[in-house]
């Protein structure tokens, strides 16, 4: 592939041309395929690969050549995690466990983009049920040894190797914001309610979000114009009004107040990824109306809160296969996480949900004096397939540990939060700049995204394959 | 203070969890379990006794999802 390839183009650039009819979607999805065939052996994104994506993208040449062009996803080759149902297309959440089926009809969200005129090019690995960081066997495209990050991997390598031209995923404690900080793209989950789940193979009722992998800010926000929105099939979808996320995309961002919460977010990063962000932050500050450093003390018991709620919810939902014993077909490390839950006490989940309400009333009085809160995404950059531990500022932790730590604090709180490239380690893999904001302040925090990725040419870098 | 054997509590565990554990098994999950109850364990400390966990019951709820049945 050559940087002038049509495989590298983001959506904001692609669907310009397919409108104008100077790219033919049948053009764009053949060349997706190909490069699917070709590169795929390697990094093992793809679980299910549509080969009837070609007949698609014929409809939606047809369409667009009769003067139905329905927008900017019309003609687009999307890739799904497979954690979420699509009819016609097998789904299997990433397990191999015999007995477990899953119904053959599209969720909210597929539904949207077919109604859109997205192209299903094909689902991807994920770790399984969504339990892990890790999504075996997919590779990080920046270095076939090293991981991707996950739970949706499959979805961020896919993107990043230029195999799809964007993918969704979902986020219960960082699974889309970690792949794309490993990866070197965009990840964004927005505020819990704001995207149906309906749909969406079950993790944990109350921290799964649907999420979006891209390769551009701009093309986060064209697809949550077209994902969010109220589904009466989602007990907890909101009605909020959908502005048009690109709306305020290129705007000044000299009136917003960045927060930096120094405690828990910065206590602890690899070096480079130290760096990096706080020359983010330093940037930041400067084409902003400043930066407000800041404390949580509270995040301190966030860990023990979300392995409360995470296991007891994943063991709920699996209740009737641990019953069956199916779960001796799982991952060893999803079996286990799968049964721990079982040992979550009824007043330890409750006190998790009491320390939630204590969280999101400290985060809203620091969102009355701040506009959005920087931090990294995490505090490594991709690590090893084989590497189980990772030493920071000389303190020994499991990669697991450390991969979601500055993320899963938005899920507990409901937030919007996007991951974007902010450099470069000294291995040359990929750095994250994490951005989360208020309740439904999507806008706010793609534009903030925006104006920190139009001044550097970060998603101009594309992995050599 | 009398502890409970592995064998045991993998007796009852039908009973309290509503899932068979060999106490092989048992001895591997509580091991698992140690770090997680560490950080379990700090969040216990917390007094919320007057803090509503967020996730509140609401009687209505389940009629304004089905108001188009």
């Amino acid at each position: 592939m050559t940087k002038k390839d049509i495989a590298f183009l983001p959506i904001e650039i692609l669907a310009t041309k397919i409108q104008s009819r100077e790219l033919s979607p049948v053009k764009l999805t053949e060349r997706m395929l190909n490069c699917i065939r070709k590169y795929d052996e390697s990094i093992k994104a793809f679980l299910f690969v549509v080969e009837s994506a070609r007949e698609a993208a014929e409809q939606a040449e047809k369409e667009i050549r009769d003067g139905h062009y329905r927008g900017p996803l019309h003609g687009i080759p999307i890739a799904l995690k497979d954690n979420y149902l699509t009819k016609g297309i097998p789904t299997t959440a990433g397990t191999k466990a015999p007995g477990i089926l899953f119904p053959n009809v599209d969720a909210t969200t597929v539904r949207r983009l077919r109604q859109a005129g997205a192209i299903l090019i094909g689902k991807t690995n994920m770790h399984e049920f969504a339990w892990g960081n890790v999504t075996p066997p997919t590779r990080n495209p920046w270095d076939v040894n090293r991981v991707p990050g996950g739970s949706s991997g499959g979805s961020g390598a896919a993107v990043a190797a230029s195999l799809c031209v964007a993918a969704l995923g979902s986020d219960t404690g960082g699974s889309v914001r970690i792949p794309a900080s490993l990866c070197g793209i965009v990840g964004l989950k927005a505020t819990y309610g704001r995207v149906s789940k309906n749909g969406i193979v079950t993790h944990s009722w109350s921290l799964d979000h649907a999420g979006t992998l891209t390769k551009t800010v701009k093309d986060a926000a064209l697809l949550l114009n077209v994902l969010a929105g109220y589904d009466p099939e989602d007990p907890s979808s909101s009605s909020a009004p959908v502005p048009d996320y690109t709306r305020s995309l290129g705007e000044s961002i000299h009136d917003l107040k960045i927060g930096v919460c120094r405690n828990h977010f910065f206590d602890r990063n690899d070096e480079d990824v130290h760096w990096a962000v706080e020359s983010a932050v330093d940037e930041l500050s400067k084409a902003s109306a400043g930066i407000l450093e800041f404390n949580l003390p509270i995040l301190r018991y966030g860990l023990g809160a979300i392995f409360a709620i995470e296991l007891a919810s994943s063991s709920c939902y699996h209740e009737k296969k641990l019953e069956k014993g199916l779960q001796q077909y799982f991952q060893p490390d999803v079996r286990t996480m799968v049964e721990l839950g079982k040992f979550v006490a009824a007043t330890d989940y409750l006190k998790a949900e009491q320390f939630r309400r204590v969280l999101i009333s400290d985060l809203r009085k620091v969102f009355k004096s701040v506009d959005v809160i920087v931090t990294p995404s995490t505090p490594i950059t991709a690590w090893k397939l084989d590497q189980s531990a990772v030493t920071i500022g000389g303190e020994e932790e499991s990669v697991l540990a450390a991969s979601w730590r500055l993320t899963y604090p938005f899920n507990l709180a409901g937030l919007p939060a996007i991951s974007i490239p902010c450099g470069f380690d000294s291995h040359k893999l990929p750095i994250g700049l994490q951005i989360a904001g208020k309740p439904f302040a999507e806008e706010t925090v793609l534009r903030v995204a925006h104006a920190y990725e139009s001044r550097h040419d970060w998603k101009n870098r594309v992995p050599a394959l | 203070m009398k502890k409970i054997s592995s064998s045991k509590l993998a007796e009852l565990c039908p009973q309290i969890f509503g899932v068979d554990f060999e106490s092989d098994r048992l001895d591997e999950l509580v091991s698992e379990l140690t770090g997680i109850l560490d950080e379990i364990t700090k969040l216990r400390k917390l007094d919320l006794s007057d803090v509503p966990p967020v996730v509140v019951f609401d009687a209505k709820a389940t009629y304004r999802e089905g108001q188009n049945d």
